[in-house]
């Protein structure tokens, strides 16, 4: 620790970070626009701006130091409040304003925009600018990606994402001087799965996501803290949405994890979670067609014919996009209501090899809880087919978008005399069941996902439930005490509690040890991989929206 | 006192024919001073280098013993002669890179002997078309006669050096600049701190830059010593503190504009303005001084009142300019002072890097607002809008400036000094909506009104014996 002097006060930080981290740590905003943890400190904004006394120093230096560009010192003294300081500040802001076409209004990042708030905290409230502005073009960058360069302030951010993040170096600066302009070079678009970022990580409105374009003022945005659930890895982000429909999803900061950072096939993967498609009501088949049908009516049903079938010739089969307390639901659902050891895992893809950039993975296994899956059913998980052999019936639940059912898998399930099949969107499975229950998407799911790295992540209900759906725990809970189970669940909280105390592999992880960072279920005893890490965690709740 | 006279050492035997060449140079006594070099270790010459009193000739002046008691530890290190001579008004170096090539590669082998560097570079600018061959050719012939190579001059020493040339950016001469233009990269200044060159510089590696003249200075303060050293230049009783009082040697001063003769002239330090303005034939046709940038575009006008200032480091910096690259040029009597800074703001908003916001945004600021004034479309509190915004990008009041390199500095610091200084000439712009150019004795603000720094000069304990 480093014990620092701040606008008189005194603060403990942590040694070798940058002074504006260091601020973030104590509760103070030193604005800034190209700095960026993940990104290095180019000093070319020149909004940082600190009055600097080094430790021992016996008055501060002449010229304004950036903060970015400095690491803390045992005995550094930094002044925010210095009449020179926020002119210094005050007038990069008018710098950055002259050319700037203050079109708020039309603009997708007002409101979460740090020109705006920069402006408002630290800026004048007039233009002294009377030149003529540069205009240059809007122009497209990709296919996720739309640049207003009017907008531009060139932090080069953008620029140093591509370099040292994705590795792709698509966008440059092109041009010199007031002329600069952020740009892809003729027909090399920025198109890589990690272009979404570069629209997070522009402080102000030039980079814009096509997704989101136009679509909402993020103040009407309900944001809710989650796990993408399109890999693996299970980058941390956050669901925004408005009016019962996701309209983006954007990475929340984890060190260990993702950094700032997620892949463009979690953040535009979410359409299915809006489609009109969508299962609503519970159906059964009647005479030859599904029709729709109350819960009562479905699950004494299929309770009736899973008895009538023999418990020990149905399947269970649970899915790997479930999160840990419907698996572990659905495991009892099977050991407790059904009775049976025919328990299978229907599994979403699985690449031939990860995705790596020079500073992220994209993990191979399209499946966000394979390992939860494992953990929580141990020895007794098989494969979907292999659990279909010889069977009678089958509970199965999906909840897969796009999942590739192969024909022999198809075969075995439509020749089944008896199938449920649980799912978020109609398919040819769910047109050949005996009754098809809606689901939920993850989105609309409480509970946990465990990542590759068995980091047991939080997801939080962000939506509500789509018509009738039931959330797979209560549909399993449900079918089992009509089968004749005693399962008294109320909340998805119990569950994880029950989960912790009775799996040995969930050892500790109850619902209040589960906290936004996640639990890891293997590091839990030294947590010394937690402390190695880069720790942005003060910078990322203070700057990171 | 007598007429001023030039004084030749780096400029001696210039436009002998066939100077660039080895045998021609050596006949003058080129390379002597390589046999004394391989007898002195590394700490001599860097006392040497010090006790000279020699100072950068770039721009910012810095000694050359103080820089070189900076240079890093790591291994390898790199020399860099900057030859990207961009600042307006300066042309000393491509006569030496033309005529006089060897001298260069001489002071290189001395930098890099003293500080053991084993690879150099030079970084010339691209218009230098006759002096890169030149320089080439040079560099070509030492490396036949053994003065280049595995074996300098037949000593255990290594040095190789190769010639780069720039694309022609003003900021390519700022020494961050030119190594990231040398790496390949943008040339755009690094930030300082961390990169100051010695410490890190070019492939991260410490790096020595110097300007061509300051490297061609070195053959003479070894050949001839440092008391003979300084023993030339000017010389001051006391001058405040923080000023260094080091003004030894001559001094390239190529001096341009409105006066009879203009060109490169050699001269001790000390020198007046007014005597190196008579040195170089008078202003033309007679005519009065309006106006005189002693240092390259970039630094603070002069006006007739200060043209009894010696034109040195500290002479200048206590008149609150610069010696910079040692550019004079002068202006006369017809000169348009809005239209001059409107022609030097426009090259400096070309010139920006457009790295850092206050000079990415404020020099097409100034420019504009200058262009303005002189298009007749001025407004009235035009001036002081003018001088706030330079002054945001640079403060020269403070000596402070809020971008990552000095060529803020540059920007602002013309700006405000010809705004302030010829604020009737500015005035009168704005009231008559058209250029006018008002006699000196109007145009000029008296110096009481307008002068940051009305300091008394220090006195001079000797004058140099340019008096001969």
């Amino acid at each position: 620790m480093a014990k620092i002097i701040m606008d008189g006060q005194e603060y403990e930080v942590s040694d070798g970070i940058s002074v504006v981290q260091a601020a973030a740590e104590v509760g103070v905003t030193i604005p800034h626009y190209c700095y960026h943890p993940s990104l290095g400190a180019p000093a070319n904004c020149r909004m940082c701006l600190i009055e600097l006394t080094p430790p021992g120093a016996p008055g501060p230096i002449r010229q304004l130091t950036t903060a970015c560009t400095t690491r803390v010192g045992d005995g550094m003294e930094i002044s925010n409040e210095a009449p020179r300081v926020k002119q210094a500040r005050a007038t990069t802001l008018q710098f950055l304003l002259a050319h700037h076409p203050l079109d708020c209004p039309t603009c997708d990042e007002a409101g979460e925009c740090f020109l705006q708030d920069y402006v408002y905290e630290f800026g004048h409230d007039r233009s002294v600018y009377q030149e003529i502005k540069n205009v240059p073009p809007r122009k497209s960058l990709g296919p996720t990606v739309d640049l207003f360069s009017t907008r531009c302030i060139v932090c080069t951010r953008c620029v140093r994402f591509t370099e040292e993040i994705s590795g792709g170096a698509e966008i440059g600066l092109m041009h010199r001087g007031v002329h600069d302009e952020i740009d892809v070079a003729p027909e090399k678009p920025l198109d890589n799965k990690l272009s979404g970022n570069v629209v997070d990580i522009c402080p102000v409105g030039a980079l814009v996501s096509k997704d989101f374009l136009y679509r909402s003022r993020p103040w009407f945005l309900d944001k809710k803290p989650s796990v993408c659930n399109r890999c693996s890895k299970g980058c941390n982000i956050h669901v925004e949405s408005r009016e019962g429909e996701v309209a983006r999803l954007r990475p929340r900061y984890h060190a260990d994890v993702n950094d700032f950072w997620m892949c463009d096939d979690g953040r535009f993967g979410y359409e299915y979670v809006n489609s009109p498609d969508r299962l609503r009501l519970p159906a059964l088949r009647k005479n030859g067609e599904l029709v729709p049908a109350g819960w009562r009516e479905l699950i004494d049903a299929a309770a009736e014919k899973i008895q009538a079938l023999g418990g020990d010739n149905t399947a269970v089969i649970a899915s790997a996009w479930m999160t840990n307390e419907e698996l572990y639901a659905v495991k009892r659902l099977a050991e407790e209501g059904v009775g049976t050891e025919r328990i299978g895992l229907f599994e979403g893809t699985v690449e031939e090899e990860d995705e790596v950039f020079p500073k992220f993975v994209i993990e191979r296994d399209k499946n966000p809880n394979r390992a939860g899956a494992e953990l929580i059913f141990e020895d007794g998980l098989k494969t979907a087919a292999e659990a279909l052999d010889g069977a009678k019936a089958a509970v199965f639940f999906g909840g897969i978008p796009d999942a590739p059912l192969d024909d022999a898998l198809m075969d075995r399930l439509t020749a089944l005399e008896y199938l449920l099949v649980v799912d978020i969107l109609p398919s040819a499975l769910t047109e050949a069941a005996d009754a098809a229950a809606p689901g939920t998407a993850f989105t609309e799911k409480e509970g946990c996902f465990t990542n590759s790295a068995k980091r047991v992540q939080r997801l939080s209900k962000a939506l509500p439930n789509l018509g009738n759906a039931l959330a797979e725990w209560q549909f399993a809970a449900h079918l089992a005490n009509a089968l004749g189970a005693n399962i008294e669940y109320e909340s998805a909280a119990q569950i994880t509690d029950d989960l912790a105390s009775t799996a040995a592999a969930f050892n500790g992880a109850a619902d209040e040890a589960i906290d936004w960072r996640g639990f890891c279920l293997e590091e839990k005893t030294d947590g010394e991989a937690e402390e190695t890490a880069p720790d942005n965690w003060a910078y990322a709740s203070r700057f990171w929206r | 006192m007598g007429k001023p006279k030039e004084r030749r050492i780096l400029y001696e035997n210039i436009d002998t024919p066939d100077m660039h060449t080895l045998d021609v140079y050596r006949q003058h006594g080129g390379y002597a001073s390589l046999e004394k070099l391989f007898d002195m270790d590394a700490e001599q010459l860097l006392n040497e280098v010090r006790d000279s009193g020699l100072r950068g000739r770039g721009g910012a002046g810095v000694s050359a013993g103080f820089k070189w008691n900076l240079m890093g530890k790591g291994e390898p290190k790199y020399l860099i002669a900057n030859a990207d001579e961009s600042e307006p008004g300066t042309f000393s170096n491509r006569y030496i890179l033309q005529h006089k090539p060897h001298m260069l590669i001489e002071g290189m082998i001395i930098a890099a002997w003293s500080l053991g560097i084993h690879k150099a570079y030079v970084y010339i600018r691209g218009e230098f078309t006759l002096g890169k061959k030149r320089l080439d050719a040079a560099i070509q012939e030492a490396y036949a006669a053994g003065i280049l190579g595995e074996s300098v001059a037949g000593h255990d020493f290594a040095l190789d050096i190769y010639t780069h040339a720039g694309a022609g950016a003003y900021i390519c001469g700022e020494e961050t600049g030119l190594i990231e233009s040398l790496e390949g990269k943008r040339g755009q200044p690094r930030v300082k701190p961390p990169f100051f060159p010695a410490a890190i510089g070019v492939f991260m590696q410490p790096t020595m830059v110097h300007n061509v003249e300051t490297l061609s200075n070195l053959p003479y303060i070894i050949s001839n010593g440092t008391e003979w050293y300084q023993s030339l230049g000017a010389v001051y009783k006391d001058t405040p503190r923080g000023v260094d009082p080091m003004n030894t040697g001559t001094k390239l001063y190529c001096v341009s504009g409105h006066v009879e003769k203009p060109g490169v002239y050699e001269v001790e330090m000390g020198l007046t303005v007014r005597e190196l303005v008579e040195l170089a034939g008078g202003v033309r046709g007679g005519n009065e001084v309006k106006a005189v940038i002693p240092g390259g575009s970039s630094a603070p006008v002069l006006t007739p009142y200060e043209l009894d200032v010696p034109v040195d480091f500290t002479c200048l910096q206590m008149a609150k300019t610069m010696l910079g690259s040692g550019g004079i040029i002068v202006m006369d009597e017809t000169t348009c002072t809005v239209r001059a800074l409107e022609n030097l703001m426009d090259f400096y908003a070309h010139e920006s890097c457009g790295q850092c916001t206050p000079c990415r945004v404020g020099t097409p600021w100034t420019r504009d607002i200058v262009a303005r004034i002189e298009a007749g479309k001025g407004r009235p509190g035009d001036v002081d809008h003018l001088i706030e915004v330079a002054n945001n990008v640079a403060n020269i009041d403070t000596f402070t400036w809020n971008t990552i390199c000095v060529f803020g500095i540059a920007v602002s610091w013309p700006a405000v000094s010809f705004a302030r200084k010829f604020r009737p000439e500015f005035e009168a712009h704005i009231e008559q909506g058209k250029c006018v150019i008002l006699p000196v004795s109007e145009a000029v603000a008296p110096p009481e009104e307008n002068y940051a720094w009305p300091q008394e000069l220090p006195e001079l304990e000797r004058k140099p014996t340019w008096d001969y």
